[in-house]
């Protein structure tokens, strides 16, 4: 909370200023909008301290800048104020949209990367609350967003549209902090690949289908530990850790998505979005072994690993302002094909006028390997200020 | 086989030709139909709003990129009901396109005096935008698309400014005649779902004195419709007007309490079977007005 209470001042007084400067260039405003996303949850899960107990959260406000930097290119800005991270810049990118050759787009700075389709999207998008566990388990609650710059195109196919992008980025993601700070992280990490193709055609009236396969190649840390490497560590000078390069593995994720779309009439329409991810990557399993004379030495044995996880949700519109629908959320860890997490829910919305306030209740029922199953519940209340937002595929 | 060589050639002259007609993309088919008037075959035009469907509220597909990506010129409603063209524009990466805002020299009703915010619903801070609904605003909105085709194809100015004309011209004899015919409408009251008329009203003679929505985009209340029932009843309103993306069920309730009739006007091009054409579009709802009014 201290953390959000200093940073807050800072964030403020820039949102000020650009106020203040707003209405003398009135003309050529950005556009400016506030997000709040206030949560009331309960869990069930086992060894969580409040568990069972309602849990009131200001989960977030995201405060959103953008517009035209000028007739060729344009700029967005999105911060998030939240308790835990304080104030953190989820996006801020800028993208030339046109004047490049072959209707080329250039995207750079620091955004969420195209990969699958629920990741480049803002959790506010989401009516099942909760980011999907895959990307969760890989890249964190943030989901996979890093630094970089991208081309991207759309081609038209028929009456079909083809996308696709390529993107350098600084680490993909897979890295985290908590990574960087184990001893075996490479120094230097290595730059990251994405890309992604999406194909949308339209299949009747009213009715769309949007695939996509899109990929990302980047750097891992690969160390595992194994139980008897904790017990007996290596000693510093073994020569075997100090050979031991483990800047140098990669993974690769690979995600398939759909999306089918049947919007019936202005109020009601039905929708299927699924996702599926694959993780390979290569792990090096660190065993410590106890000799007579007393050293310890460690081997380290390369070990191949795929994991999946996959996102289903189907959801209805009806009567205009109300949404429902089911998923089903999956996710294998990626060092241990043994545990996995898996997740059905139920969810229901009802937006009272348009974007600006949306009430959302998400139930969930979780299984996890070695744990008991447990329910949770959310009810989330979104209310934004700011220019209308254009309705999305 | 010789002749393979040169059939192909002709085919890609033909096809050169063929897509060498000013490609047009509008926001809605009331603009398309305008310019699809004026443009003659000189004009290839596609709309991305469908005409019976909601223009406040149109997806932005890649779809539609695509096809604004191979346009010259973008036709837009402007006053805040199309800024879902934006994204589409932006998303075509089409440095070559001139976009127009229609609602250049359109004498604008209803705008909000003093401040706009969203408490007063989905009000638009620079007027009513469904000005297309006058058909002396059809003439307006001709000749800015006489204008910008002329600046971005000069070859065929000619032929777009005697198309214009033309335009006028039936225009002008029919704007005649429906002022004649709506003239058992002169001063009606009626209420209408959404405030999507008042250009109708004006060229026509008619009054919208309630909304089924209590204000701009929000959904009809109990209370407000009760209010409503009264000033119909009070008013002795006719008809309600209903745009055919909104929903019947209120108008019919409505309609059941006081004895009024719900019409299904077409509030654009396409948005009835018969209405094919801009001219098309006011001979259908005076049809069905004037039948609603039992003359």
């Amino acid at each position: 909370m201290s953390r959000i209470v200093r940073r807050l001042p800072a964030a403020l007084g820039g949102l000020l200023l650009l106020a203040a400067t707003a209405g003398a260039q009135a003309p050529v405003n950005p556009d400016l909008s506030a997000i709040g996303d206030w949560r009331a949850s309960s869990s069930g899960q086992p060894g969580r301290p409040c568990r069972g107990r309602l849990d009131l959260q200001f989960h977030e406000l995201e405060l959103a800048i953008g517009g035209p930097l000028n007739p060729y290119a344009r700029a967005d800005f999105k911060l998030s104020l939240n308790e835990e991270e304080g104030v953190d810049i989820e996006e801020a990118f800028l993208v030339l949209q046109r004047g490049l050759p072959w209707g080329l787009q250039l995207k750079a700075g620091k955004c969420l990367v195209d990969l699958g389709r629920s990741n480049v999207q803002h959790p506010h998008r989401w009516l099942w609350i909760e980011r999907p566990l895959m990307f969760q388990d890989l890249f964190g609650e943030e989901g996979c967003k890093d630094t970089g710059a991208g081309l991207n195109s759309l081609l038209p196919l028929g009456s079909s549209a083809l996308g696709l992008s390529l993107n350098l980025l600084d680490q993909g993601g897979l890295l985290t902090e908590e990574a960087l700070d184990s001893p075996f992280a490479p120094a230097v990490v290595e730059k990251a690949f994405s890309g992604r193709v999406s194909l949308f055609k339209p299949l009747a009236n009213r009715l769309n289908l949007d695939l996509g396969l899109s990929a990302l190649r980047a750097q891992v840390n690969p160390v595992v530990l194994t139980e008897s490497y904790e017990a007996l560590p290596a000693t510093p000078g073994d020569p075997l850790l100090e050979d031991f390069q483990p800047a140098k593995r990669f993974g690769t994720v690979a995600v398939a998505d759909l999306k089918l779309k049947w919007k019936r009439d202005e109020y009601s329409g039905l929708s299927l979005v699924v996702e599926a991810l694959q993780h390979r990557h290569t792990v090096q399993d660190l065993t410590a072994t106890a000799h007579p004379d007393g050293a310890v030495t460690a081997v380290a044995v390369d070990r191949a690993l795929t994991s999946h996880g996959l996102f289903a949700a189907a959801e209805g519109r009806f009567l205009k302002r109300w949404d429902s629908g089911l998923f089903y959320d999956y996710s294998q860890s990626a060092t241990a094909a043994d545990l996995q997490r898996h997740a059905v829910g139920a969810y229901a919305a009802f937006s009272m006028a348009e974007e600006t306030l949306r009430f959302s209740l998400a139930l969930r029922h979780n299984v996890e390997s070695g744990a008991e199953p447990w329910d949770s519940a959310t009810l989330q209340v979104l209310f934004s200020l700011g220019p209308h937002k254009p309705h999305e595929f | 086989m010789r002749r393979t060589p040169i059939t192909l050639l002709a085919v890609l002259w033909l096809a050169a030709a063929v897509s060498a007609r000013l490609a047009i993309v509008a926001s809605t088919t009331d603009l398309a139909a305008i310019a699809r008037a004026v443009g003659g075959d000189e004009v290839q035009v596609g709309s991305l709003a469908r005409g019976d469907g909601n223009p406040h509220n149109v997806e932005v597909l890649p779809s539609s990129m695509v096809e604004v990506a191979r346009a010259r010129i973008y036709l837009k409603v402007g006053l805040g009901l199309d800024p879902w063209a934006q994204p589409i524009i932006d998303g075509s990466r089409n440095p070559r396109l001139r976009v127009v805002d229609c609602s250049r020299g359109v004498a604008v009703m209803n705008v909000p005096q003093g401040k706009v915010d969203a408490s007063m619903g989905d009000v638009h801070p620079e007027g009513n935008p469904h000005y297309w609904l006058d058909p002396a605003n059809g003439l307006v909105v001709a000749a800015t698309i006489r204008d910008a085709l002329c600046e971005a194809d000069p070859a065929h100015a000619a032929g777009y400014r005697s198309g214009c004309a033309a335009f006028e011209t039936r225009m002008k004899e029919a704007m005649a005649a429906w002022r004649e015919r709506a003239r058992p409408l002169q001063g009606l009251p009626v209420v209408s779902f959404h405030d999507s008329w008042p250009y109708l009203a004006r060229a026509f003679g008619f009054q919208v004195v309630g909304f089924v929505e209590p204000r701009p985009g929000i959904e009809p209340t109990p209370s407000h419709t009760a209010e409503l029932v009264e000033l119909i009843k009070n008013r002795r309103v006719p008809i309600i007007i209903r745009e055919p993306y909104y929903s019947p069920r209120v108008p019919q309730r409505l309609a059941s309490l006081t004895g009024a009739r719900v019409v299904a006007l077409a509030p654009s091009v396409g948005g009835a079977k018969a209405v094919e054409d801009y001219m098309a579009l006011f001979e259908h709802d005076l049809d069905l007005l004037l039948a609603a009014k039992g003359k």
